[in-house]
């Protein structure tokens, strides 16, 4: 066993383990280090093209396959049900603010002072562990650290938290390391949502801190209630389930995410708003 | 001067037989964070690196094996991998004694590369849960739902990977023999 065991295999072991210990207090000092950006630069330009190549073969496989209408149809249908929502919760909204602030507000004209910048997703992270993505695109668009991603639908996606030249990490409001302030868009009370990815609800959003007296039926939208890096009334998700949390002093609901995660292939980055 | 910079057949087909092994390495990540990033085989995400990087540390032997382990590991540490420099340590450090053992003890054949690659994703992915787990992010019953089967769709990529790096280990074979 010895003579297999040679000098230059422990000191290979030895130089890992030293690696290790070195990029994780220098993550954890600096973050982001030159050498995980230059990495991050080179790699994402392959995959962006590998990303490409994949959704070609998937359009074709779903071509072969009869799926491309029915993918129309649902989209179709997706975007009356938005817009169908996008009333009802414009009207919630009004009521509310009618009664206490007496039409402060006009929420049909609430996105016009939104700006843009589109992003196709070049890359998810692998690990069963976290929900993030990576953008093609980064500083040299205009884009910075907290900015908020959402659906072509206004839905909420993620925040970025990462970013480089040409490639910007999203993480998405499935991960529990992210807490977004929300609001019940029917009764306005407030509360954190946070990612229920990691507390056996995977795929499901918790909102927590939401007062005992808070009434809260099944479907009613969530919605943001706006920073300095995201603005007011984007849709986060849809109650699914409620209930009082361990100290049994607060109340906690378990979300449907608005987004669809399974069908992301672009998201729109609001790289400024008018805050209120 | 120029002597030195000739370079040999026999350097040639070490350079192609690494350049194979980089792409691999490199098609094995693009698999796993593009094509199936964002996509599940029954429940989990499959991870790929592991088991490349295993497999040519097992063929290869722990000292070119392992140099490759440890630069690849660094890399994908760095490409933003949620297992992070626990990655570099894992799968530097399991390989290379998996590669120790199995030229001292096992047979360097398929079943106890496959029995070596399953160490090693367990324990990459075990770390990775135990850190999240102690650090209070983690319900302890994903070690189930999660872990065990993360574990179990990445051996499914392995006996094609041990193929395509057994194919690959050939190159520059008559060579070596010489």
């Amino acid at each position: 066993m010895k003579k297999h065991w040679s000098g230059r295999a422990k000191l290979i072991v030895a130089l890992a383990l030293i690696l290790a210990v070195v990029t994780a207090i220098t993550s954890g000092l600096f973050g982001t280090t030159w050498a995980e950006k230059a990495v991050q630069t080179v790699l994402t330009p392959i995959r962006g093209g590998f990303s490409a190549i994949t959704r070609q073969i998937e359009r074709y496989y779903n071509y072969t396959f009869g799926y491309e209408a029915l993918e129309a149809k649902n989209d179709y249908l997706e975007r009356r049900i938005i817009e169908i929502e996008d009333q009802v919760r414009s009207a919630d909204s009004l009521e509310r603010e009618n009664a206490y602030l007496r039409e402060l507000l006009n929420l049909s004209k609430q996105h016009d002072d939104y700006t843009f910048c589109d992003a196709y997703i070049v890359s998810w992270d692998s690990s069963s562990w976290k929900s993030t993505f990576t953008i093609g695109k980064g500083t040299n668009a205009g884009l910075e650290t907290g900015m908020v991603a959402v659906t072509q639908y206004g839905q909420v996606v993620g925040l970025i938290t990462e970013i480089g030249a040409n490639w910007a990490v999203v993480t998405t409001v499935l991960d529990t390391s992210l807490e977004i302030s929300a609001s019940i868009a029917s009764s306005g009370h407030t509360g954190v949502v946070q990612g229920a990815f990691t507390s056996g609800d995977a795929g499901k959003l918790r909102m927590i801190y939401l007062p005992s007296e808070a009434v809260l039926r099944n479907n009613d939208q969530v919605v943001t209630t706006g920073s300095t890096v995201y603005p007011k009334d984007l849709i986060i998700g849809y109650v699914i389930d409620a209930g009082y949390d361990e100290t049994g002093v607060a109340k906690y609901a378990l979300l449907n995410p608005a987004a669809d995660f399974d069908t992301l292939e672009m998201v729109f980055i609001i790289t400024n708003f008018v805050s209120e | 001067m120029l002597d030195k910079l000739y370079i040999t057949p026999k350097q040639w087909l070490h350079i192609l037989r690494w350049t194979l092994y980089t792409l691999l390495f490199l098609l094995a990540m693009m698999m796993q964070t593009v094509v199936f990033g964002n996509h599940k085989l029954f429940g989990a995400h499959p991870n790929f690196v592991p088991v490349v990087i295993t497999c040519v540390c097992l063929r290869e032997g722990a000292e070119r094996g392992g140099m490759f382990a440890l630069l690849t590991s660094l890399f994908w540490c760095l490409s933003g991998a949620d297992e992070g420099s626990i990655s570099i340590a894992v799968l530097t450090v399991v390989p290379v004694i998996g590669s120790v053992l199995c030229s001292a003890v096992l047979a360097n054949r398929f079943l106890p590369c496959l029995a070596i690659t399953v160490v090693t994703l367990f324990t990459e992915q075990a770390a990775i849960f135990l850190f999240k787990y102690f650090f209070g992010t983690m319900d302890g019953s994903r070690f189930l739902t999660v872990l065990l089967p993360t574990v179990l769709v990445s051996a499914l990529a392995q006996p094609i990977v041990y193929l395509l790096v057994k194919c690959i280990e050939k190159i520059g074979d008559a060579y070596e023999t010489e």
